[in-house]
């Protein structure tokens, strides 16, 4: 059969993508559409459902959401992706882009240094901060604290969740200043001088021409931040594992629990749907609204 | 509140500069403090003879606990695993995200519109949620893999070292493709971004002139899409050193034990933990990510808004 | 290309060298030999370079497991999972032993040490089939969850044909057993005996009755008096959320062990969960927090057990315990963190009260062994089992840990001295009693740490408790498996 040069070279289009679309399919959408059916099924690992697993139907999320737990865990993450990543992350980033743009020594010090913490991988994230926040007089926090005359706490214990949002700003203040910088440095500057000389000030710039000119990167970090804090995993499990006392459970860990701790791997599912059905909706809401060009 | 003087000349006194100066350093010095003190510890930690897990000045400084990383069985093999598995996934993403990139920006199908979206989504997918399903995945794709291998060898080591390189469960393919196909979705974006950027002509002149679809490919379009292949290659590379949650469900075995799982399980012997050793395969296992991001940095804008924004 | 090739070629044999130096020598020569065999003929064969590689670097990485064909190694090796320093030290005390009474080579294989971490491991390897040949239960209670998953092979014939078996205590012999088949799944080694501990001293010295109390409304009595005399907390038992599975195994089946009229396990196999004994073992708690015989806020925070065990039992701010043998050695021994002087004197047990008045002792089986069913050497991998119940094994396990050895017959063995006071509690256990379990235990033990939770936030009564504990079983069991659910 004699194919149109077009035609053939569609086809081989198709053929290049195939390896590509195909790793992602098994490894990735596949398994997330999968997840749903799981979530019907009583699939676990141990006891006689390990062998033989039925269909359940709803009732892993009629327990779902009777679980005291489970609500702690929705709360937890909630708590976890504004604090670190809709405020300390960005207020933090946001400071560092608006200072670093300004005329000042040691620029390129002060952006490395800042960036460092962007470029270590989470285990490591966490084994820093088991030292850091090391209970008795000479953990490091410990031994800061101890010049404001604070006594010596065990941090990872009394304000864990506070801890760990502190970890993750750590972690995320280059990202929202690289992200930033570049939106700031964006905005034309003939803008800021014809203001000027209408005489408004420094505050009233900042607030009807700096934020609203920034306003679409700032919407792309909150988008990218939210969805990467949402879908945290090591460096919390490094740092806590999810305790004290289910305080820093997110959901990415109470999934992991729920599948490989109590081996109730449809139970597992079941939150995992939520997560997804969550994280999918945040994804169409940015595209639909933000009219994202391809 | 003077945020918005960054990039307007300042008019103000000479003295008023001043104190703005100083505030702008001291919030600068006080970020960066909050960014490099846990550093200090891992640094000091690890050519500490006596290291702990406190902050302390070392009496002496030594490399041993480095050395000690290569003359340590499980220490040179974390590295070693951890190099060969991260490589071949960043390799593999590559080889497919560059061929799924350039044709994703070349295909004129009514479906492309949709497949970027559905790309995006899958961006976004959040990996903890994944780890049931794809562990059962994993499963069965591992029962196909060993079944096939016991058919075709019989004899119980060839067995044992093909199963080890070829389980999808404790075993090196499963883990290296698992790690590529997390990288994708990022990477065929990049690749498409910057196929995008080259216009089609080049490619058909060079047809015209007679270069074989090899050529073309090998002279025209690799060398223009190297920048792109720098950035896919780098953050691929990045995201899957820095992956926890992969090596942690799917390695058991010591044999196969990579950097972040080697240091976690290390970390959870209690009773006897050698902080020297780990700090230094900490640093160790750092250094390649923060080269890596040093490079990536430039790239990280594009990418962000070639990712998500288009 | 060539370039990266020799590369992984190099990697391939540095890797194969690490594993030279733990293997002996005369096997590490043949090895060498055969990789580089391997690596001419697959030059010669010339096989695409990518086949090449492959087959260089992940057969580098396991070829440090002894192939049967050789000829100068024709021992097999089993592979043993083994966990936490001082198990692990007695393993390594007994492996040359074991190693040429079977004549095979062991592989210690190191996991995670805390529990939790242990368990995952395991379980999600016996699931994908790469688990050790053999490896040991932490508790009882999660046998008939592993056996029912198909991942125990079954040691019913080996054990009944073993000379060790007739030395085990009948209750031992029964918590071997899958409950739901009465097939043998695991090789006991050595057993955890637990009772009350409480502070002979100060109760003597307040003047307080330190004989034995017969029914829990006597010890209820002595509480009340110890609260009266010395004004301090009278008793604990383990409660709570944070507590986990303690709160089940070593507070709540304490009350329900001593009950006749109930058992947790109905004669079909479910989980009886409406029953006067539940909520009489609930009000037991109630009363235990309404009246402050026990200290309440330590148990709602992180680590529940540090306060009350590791301070207000040998402060003296705490009479009364629940614990086992080992808390006398390592919780309050002499070279352990928070010791009482002259313990021998100081701390005392009182069996469980029980409610026909004959106090009891609880034992239950700790990491007895068992073989993986998918073990490629099944028949030798029983052998190590059993090997790991014969009685030096398991003295060199009791006396590293604090516990007592399953077999009634260790007492001849010349190590028994060196387990001192434990011996006692070793030989009451063949009137020992103890709480029998089926699949889905865990659901059970969180189950009643949800229920004493809402006990000791006093956001429930007795009868409140047992439905968190009755519905939440049958949330995750499902109706079939629950008697009393609706």
């Amino acid at each position: 059969m004699q194919l149109t040069y077009e035609r053939r070279k569609q086809l081989t289009y198709r053929f290049m993508m195939t390896p590509a679309l195909l790793l992602m399919f098994i490894f990735i959408v596949f398994p997330a559409f999968y997840a749903f059916s799981l979530s019907l099924t009583n699939e676990a690992l141990l006891g006689f459902a390990a062998k033989e697993s039925s269909y359940v139907g709803l009732s892993n999320f009629e327990r779902l959401f009777d679980d005291p737990l489970f609500w702690n865990s929705l709360k937890v993450t909630l708590l976890f992706v504004i604090g670190s990543a809709v405020i300390g992350q960005f207020l933090l980033g946001f400071l560092s882009a608006v200072l670093l743009l300004r005329p000042i020594r040691f620029k390129a010090m002060f952006n490395a240094m800042i960036c460092l913490p962007n470029a270590v991988p989470e285990m490591v994230v966490g084994f820093l901060w088991i030292s850091m926040y090391a209970s008795g007089e000479y953990g490091t926090l410990n031994r800061i604290v101890a010049w404001f005359g604070v006594d010596p706490q065990q941090w990872l214990y009394s304000f864990p969740l506070i801890a760990i949002i502190i970890v993750n700003t750590w972690r995320g203040v280059a990202f929202a200043m690289i992200l930033l910088t570049s939106g700031l440095s964006s905005i034309p500057k003939d803008i800021y001088e014809a203001a000027r000389i209408d005489g408004a000030t420094d505050r009233q710039i900042f607030w009807r021409i700096t934020i609203p000119m920034l306003m679409p990167t700032i919407f792309l970090y909150m988008f990218v931040s939210t969805v990467t804090t949402f879908a945290i995993f090591g460096l919390v499990y490094t740092l806590s594992r999810g305790g004290p006392a289910n305080s820093t459970e997110i959901l990415g860990i109470y999934i992991y629990n729920q599948s490989f701790t109590a081996f109730q791997l449809g139970y597992g599912a079941s939150v995992a749907v939520i997560s997804l059905v969550v994280s999918m909706l945040i994804g169409v809401f940015y595209v639909r609204m933000f009219k994202v060009e391809v | 509140m003077t945020l918005a003087s960054n990039t307007v000349a300042s008019t103000g006194t000479n003295q008023k500069m001043t104190k703005s100066q100083f505030k702008t350093y001291l919030t600068l010095i006080l970020i960066s403090l909050y960014c490099m003190v846990p550093f200090i510890w891992v640094v000091l930690a690890s050519v500490d003879p006596k290291a702990s897990q406190f902050l302390r000045i070392p009496e002496s400084v030594s490399m041993e606990h480095y050395w000690n990383l290569f003359a340590n069985q499980s220490g040179l093999r974390w590295i070693l695993n951890s190099i060969v598995i991260n490589v071949s996934a960043t390799i593999i993403a590559l080889v497919f995200a560059g061929f799924g990139g350039y044709a994703i920006s070349r295909t004129k199908a009514w479906w492309k519109l949709p497949l970027l979206y559905a790309i995006i989504l899958v961006r976004i997918v959040p990996p903890p949620a994944l780890i049931v399903p794809v562990y059962k995945v994993m499963l069965t794709l591992n029962d196909w893999v060993n079944a096939l291998i016991n058919a075709v060898f019989t004899d119980v080591a060839t067995q044992q070292t093909m199963s080890r390189a070829f389980s999808f469960v404790d075993g090196y393919l499963g883990l290296i493709l698992i790690l590529a196909a997390m990288q994708l979705p990022l990477a065929i974006w990049i690749m498409k971004t910057f196929f995008d950027a080259i216009p089609i002509d080049y490619e058909e002149s060079a047809a015209i002139d007679g270069a074989t679809q090899w050529q073309t490919v090998r002279k025209v379009l690799i060398p223009l899409a190297m920048p792109g292949f720098a950035a896919a290659g780098l953050f691929a590379f990045i995201n899957a050193w820095g992956d926890f949650l992969m090596p942690l469900m799917f390695t058991s075995s010591p044999e196969l034990q990579t950097l972040p799982l080697g240091l976690f399980r290390a970390f959870l012997r209690v009773d006897a933990i050698d902080y020297g050793f780990l700090t230094a395969l900490a640093v160790i296992y750092t250094l390649p990510a923060v080269i890596a991001f040093s490079f990536a940095r430039k790239f990280l804008t594009q990418t962000f808004s070639g990712g998500v924004k288009g | 290309m060539l370039n990266i090739f020799t590369r992984y070629a190099i990697y391939a044999q540095v890797l194969l060298d690490i594993d030279m130096l733990f293997i002996d020598e005369g096997h590490a020569v043949k090895m060498k030999f055969r990789t580089c065999l391997l690596s001419k003929l697959v030059c010669r064969a010339n096989f695409s370079k990518v086949g090449m590689l492959f087959l260089l670097i992940f057969g580098g990485a396991s070829c440090s497991q002894p192939s049967k064909d050789s000829d100068l190694e024709t021992k097999m090796t089993l592979v043993i999972a083994e966990h936490r320093a001082a198990r692990l030290a007695a393993l390594y005390e007994m492996a040359p032993e074991l190693e040429s009474r079977l004549n095979v080579k062991l592989k210690v294989v190191e996991y995670p040490a805390p529990a939790k971490d242990y368990f995952t491991k395991l379980v999600t390897e016996l699931r994908s089939g790469n688990a050790p040949d053999v490896f040991s239960v932490p508790r009882d209670l999660q046998l008939d969850d592993l056996a029912a998953a198909g991942y125990l092979a079954d040691l019913t014939s080996e054990m009944q044909d073993w000379e060790g078996y007739s030395q085990l205590p009948e209750l031992i012999k029964t918590l071997t057993q899958g409950s739901f088949d009465k097939k043998n799944y695991v090789v006991p080694s050595i057993v955890a005996v637990e009772q009350l501990y409480y502070r002979h001293d100060l109760l003597t010295k307040y003047g307080i009755d330190t004989s034995q109390p017969k029914t829990l409304q006597e010890l209820t009595q002595r509480a009340e008096q110890i609260k009266e005399k010395t004004a301090k907390y009278a008793m604990l038992f383990p409660a709570g959320l944070t507590w986990g599975m303690g709160s089940y195994t070593e507070g709540f089946r304490y009350l329900l062990a001593g009950r006749d009229d109930y058992s947790l396990l109905t004669s079909d196999g479910r989980y009886d969960l409406s029953h006067p004994a539940l909520v009489d073992s609930f009000q037991f708690y109630a009363d235990l927090v309404s009246n402050q015989f026990m200290p309440v806020n330590p148990l709602l925070n992180p680590e529940p057990w540090v306060i009350p065990k590791y301070e207000m039992f040998p402060n003296g701010d705490l009479m009364i315990t629940t614990c086992g043998t080992w808390c006398v050695v390592f919780d309050w021994g002499e070279n352990s963190r928070n010791p009482i002087a002259n313990i021998d004197k100081a701390v005392a047990t009182w069996k469980i009260p029980a409610q026909n008045g004959k106090p009891f002792v609880l034992a239950s089986l700790v990491y007895s062994w068992a073989v993986n069913d998918k073990s490629r050497q099944k028949l030798t991998a029983k052998k190590l089992a059993l090997a790991m119940g014969e009685v030096d094994v398991a003295i060199a396990y009791a006396k590293r840990l604090g516990n007592v050895p399953a077999r009634m017959d260790a007492k001849y063995h010349p190590g028994y001295p060196s387990l001192g006071n434990a011996t006692e509690a070793h030989q009451l256990l063949p009137e020992a009693r103890a709480v029998t379990t089926t699949v889905g235990a865990s659901a059970v033990i969180s189950g009643v740490a949800r229920a004493t939770e809402g006990l000791l936030t006093q956001r429930v009564d007795a009868k409140g408790a047992e439905d968190i504990l009755r519905n939440y079983v049958t949330s995750v069991l499902g109706e079939e498996r629950v008697k009393g659910s609706h």
